[in-house]
């Protein structure tokens, strides 16, 4: 994991959220102030109180299955670290004390009266969302707002999650997005209009922050990439055999330290003697990355659930076309799936089997337990990738929502279409400790939306990253006269003002 | 040589010269010689302009400038009440000429001087345009070595001025450019590492020996007269010196920068703000060390996004000057005017490295004078603001007392695109001359 040096940028970064409290807040909701805002002369001391009841408002879905832990981050507590926590608590709360010490003032945001879609917990219907530093600390109807707090009043508006793209699209940077990236770019602002707030470039999973590249990167090296295709035999046989090499290896380890009667100087087996397809799979064996594939037709799809399972190893499938073929093999092996709900590969009818792109494909692997993602139809299906100017069509990453909105189409429920971009995401990334729903402890990654994520008419009014304001549909000016908040408002002066409709 | 010719035209030249120019040529460096300069308009850029002014020069250097002045009748005088008068210009920054070398990484041991024969180069298309001195910088990425400043024409030719005025270090690919800075950095944390362990090492040895010879003193006390000389023969020795590891020159500057005495600065190409936030990640505590000077190789309007920063350190910035626009938009925006309201200094250099660029210079800055930007600051940025930059603030950059005469003779307003360059002169003799 990329480690990134805070103090250099928090200044300008908190800069930016200035901006916010000084701009109009959303004026819309006639019930502001009445519904949630529970005695604001509270002290803060009585705030934590209510944030404990609260917490439980906010129920926490269980994981659909256990989790490996990415590279980087601490490993599960073994048997025998069974003695540890209590001494672990302590310093945790001497390390809290100094937190608290350094930084007086937290930086507090607050999300009042919205629609929250916690997407793991319920929806709640003019609810608080509490930011502190970039962590969501309060989620619920009781939760007091504390003094000197950035608020927007988000009245009649949806919170969700920040959507999650499986796909740089160029907006982010090639390679490590945290020296590539053009943190002033026209692509990332346009990304966050499109609700979006974390992406995968490569072998990274980085936010798209504006201005700043501090805490940029989420996840890094999370995924192997296995290339196991029908038309390649001799490439799948190298697979094959790195997997072999690669479950020898760990045995013969496993004998090793087993062994009592073992030679003075003896090794142990070395990794690096290892072919570079037996190292890699042996990341996967140890669960500590996933393999990432590209397989659209049926026998590729069976050929990767067979390696899984033979193996015992996660697979992110990337396409997944024919999935809706063969949802028991893909769903037995528990592999999961990033899919084009747009897909539009047309059945062979001289085949005798079912084949071709459906809309319903989501919602088959869906209801089969496959965990499902979604990409618009460029990244993967010809021209238009990435969001570009030319793309506001709907083919580019621009349009995520609707990929979504098209895999409701196909028959997921409204819920478990969200979920495609949110928390299904997260999960495969392994980054659904941070991100992917609106849990407290999370990050504070959100969007405030005019309209249901999947309504065509759609437009985000505030992305939220890190708890700062990261963009503002009446600042930014790419849609702020569409369907504007103040008709009578002028223009914002330097910004985008000339695709969509303005008069030049 | 070119230039040699260019001297020789001056005989037939436009200009009136009170006495013969084969007469001012041999009898220049003579300690009673006197130039004096009739200008139409004498632009000092450090102080007010002169109308009708006249510039005294003795022995090359400006000794006097005023109107009206009396001089002996054997003093040169050079006629130029029709033209505008002004310190010669310097190119803070260029590449011309400079091709065969590609290097990448960390070469800041390197200098461009090493890379320039002299007999090879061609000054002309910048003495035309009014620019008299240049800093020259290496061709390559990254760190492709430090600038060497030239006098490009002179009584001599050509002069090197500075070998290594400043170290060039390139942000304007992140991707590549991060990398490699952080590469130099950590090798000269090594390197200091290196140099104090071997102090530590040297010193414990001396102490430890010091000891040994106190033990040895004290238990050869009353022993033979042999021992006593032996002594004081070790007592002659002069104390062993310690002597510093060597340290590689590509590693000197960014090791005199972590110390904190480096003596010449870093300029940092960026080519948009996002180079300047990823310049500051790669550069991470050591920021404040390297200094605030920086060069937009581009005009891109999203510079906005960083000029409040740099303003606030008060950061030197060399730009191109050009018309920007926000971005995505249709809406102008000065780049220089918006550096000097923010506090910064500002360098211009020519829109691009070639000669139809410095032709195109002094045009693009009326450009920006009209989008807001002072003339005062506009004629600073070439002449000022490089001499400091790159250390000759004491003989160049502006016409005062003192200062080479250095001077550009234009038939206009510098900052009218119609005018042009009519004539330079370096160290109180012509050595260019428009000859059509």
């Amino acid at each position: 994991m990329i480690e990134r040096n805070a103090s250099a940028f928090s200044r300008f970064a908190r800069r930016s959220v200035v901006g916010v409290a000084s701009c109009s807040l959303l004026a819309i909701c006639t019930l502001a102030g009445t519904a949630y805002s529970v005695e604001p002369e509270e002290s803060q001391t009585n705030i934590k109180q209510q944030d404990a009841e609260v917490d439980s408002e906010a129920v926490q879905d269980p994981p659909p299955r256990p989790r490996r832990r990415p590279e980087g981050r601490p490993g599960r507590g073994g048997g025998g670290e069974a003695a540890a926590p209590e001494a672990e608590a302590g310093e945790a709360d001497e390390e809290k004390k100094d937190d608290e010490a350094k930084d007086e003032e937290p930086e507090w945001l607050a999300i009042t009266g919205a629609i929250v879609h916690t997407v793991t917990g319920p929806e709640m219907d003019g609810a608080t969302v509490l930011c502190k530093d970039g962590k969501i600390f309060a989620i619920g109807h009781r939760v007091a707002v504390p003094e000197g707090a950035k608020v927007i009043d988000a009245a009649g508006h949806h919170v969700y999650p920040g959507l999650i793209g499986m796909d740089s699209s160029n907006i982010i940077g090639r390679g490590n997005p945290a020296d590539t990236t053009d943190v002033y770019g026209l692509a990332g602002s346009l990304a966050r209009a499109a609700g979006l707030t974390t992406l995968v470039s490569g072998n990274a999973v980085a936010k798209i922050k504006n201005g700043t590249l501090d805490g940029m990167i989420v996840a890094s090296n999370m995924f192997e990439d296995l290339r196991y295709d029908t038309n390649q035999p001799r490439r799948r046989a190298e697979v094959r055999k790195g997997f072999e090499d690669a479950r020898d290896f760990l045995r013969s380890v496993e004998e090793f330290r087993q062994d009592d009667d073992k030679e003075e100087g003896e090794q142990p087996p070395q990794e690096r003697d290892l072919s570079r397809e037996a190292r890699s799979a042996l990341r996967l064996l140890r669960g500590q990355a996933k393999a990432q594939a590209f397989a659209n037709d049926a026998a590729s799809l069976v050929a990767l659930a067979d390696l899984a399972e033979q193996y015992g190893f996660e697979i992110v499938i990337r396409g997944v076309t024919e999935g809706w073929t063969v949802p028991e093999r893909i769903a037995q092996a528990k592999l999961s799936a990033i899919v084009v709900p747009r897909d539009r590969t047309l059945a062979d009818e001289r085949t005798n089997r079912p084949n071709g792109a459906t809309i319903e494909n989501a919602a088959i692997l869906t209801r089969h337990g496959i965990p499902v993602a979604v990409l618009p139809p460029g990244p993967y299906f010809g021209p238009g990738t990435g969001i570009g100017l030319s793309g506001l069509g709907g083919r580019d990453m621009l349009n995520i929502n609707m990929s979504a909105a098209f895999a409701a189409r196909g028959g997921l429920t409204e819920e478990q279409a969200i979920r495609t971009l949110t928390i299904n995401p997260a999960r495969m990334l392994g980054v659904d400790h941070r991100l992917g729903s609106l849990e407290v402890g999370k990050d504070a990654d959100l969007i405030i939306t005019d309209r249901p994520l999947l309504d065509y008419m759609m437009l985000v009014r505030y992305s939220i990253i890190d708890g700062e304001v990261a963009y503002d549909k009446d600042a930014e000016g790419i849609f702020a006269h569409v369907r504007p908040t103040d008709p009578d408002a002028e223009h914002p002066k330097d910004a985008w003002p000339r695709r969509l409709g303005a008069p030049w | 040589m070119a230039l040699a010719a260019v001297r020789n035209s001056i005989l037939g030249g436009a200009l009136a010269l009170a006495t013969s120019a084969g007469a001012v040529a041999p009898a220049y460096g003579a300690a009673s010689d006197m130039v004096v300069v009739r200008a139409g308009t004498v632009i000092t850029v450090s102080g007010k302009e002169i109308p009708r002014g006249d510039i005294v020069i003795i022995d090359g250097k400006i000794d006097l400038i005023g109107t009206n002045l009396e001089f002996p009748k054997s003093a040169t005088v050079i006629d130029a009440r029709d033209q505008v008068v002004m310190p010669g210009m310097i190119n803070a920054q260029t590449r011309f000429g400079m091709d065969g070398f590609r290097r990448s990484g960390n070469n800041s041991g390197e200098t461009a001087a090493k890379e320039i024969e002299l007999s090879l180069f061609d000054f002309e298309p910048l003495i035309s345009e009014g620019f008299v001195t240049a800093a020259f910088v290496p061709t390559g990425n990254n760190m492709p070595g430090r600038a060497s400043v030239y006098r490009l024409a002179g009584p001599d030719g050509p002069e090197l001025l500075n070998e290594s005025a400043y170290v060039p270090i390139s942000m304007t690919n992140p991707g590549g450019d991060k990398g490699q800075l952080q590469a130099a950095i950590r090798q000269a944390e090594a390197e200091i590492a290196k140099a104090k362990k071997a102090k530590e090492d040297f010193d414990q040895k001396q102490a430890e020996e010091a000891k040994k010879k106190a033990e040895a003193e004290k238990n050869g006390e009353g022993k033979e007269a042999e021992n006593g000389e032996k002594k004081n023969g070790n007592g002659e020795e002069k104390p062993a010196e310690f002597q510093p590891p060597e340290i590689p020159g590509d590693a000197q500057f960014f090791v005199d920068v972590l110390r904190e005495e480096a003596t010449i600065p870093a300029v940092f190409e960026l080519s948009s703000a996002s180079d300047y936030i990823h310049l500051l990640d790669a550069l991470g505590d050591n920021a404040e060390k390297f200094g605030t000077t920086y060069s937009f190789t581009s005009t891109s309007g999203d510079f906005k996004e960083v000029i409040g920063r740099l303003g606030e350190k008060n950061a030197h910035v060399i730009v191109r000057p050009g018309i920007s626009f926000l971005p995505s938009t249709t809406i102008r925006y000065s780049i220089p005017a918006s550096l000097v309201a923010a506090g910064c200094t500002v360098t211009t250099v020519p829109p691009f490295d070639a000669p139809a660029g410095y032709e195109a210079m002094r045009l693009r800055m009326a450009d920006l004078i009209r989008t807001g930007w002072s003339r005062e600051d506009a004629l600073k940025s070439v002449t000022m603001n490089p001499a400091t930059l790159l250390g000759l603030s004491d003989e160049s950059g502006s016409l005062e007392k003192g200062k080479r005469a250095d001077l550009v003779f234009l038939n206009g307003d510098p900052l009218d695109p119609t005018s042009s360059v009519k004539a330079v002169m370096v160290g109180g003799e012509m050595v260019w001359e428009d000859d059509q």
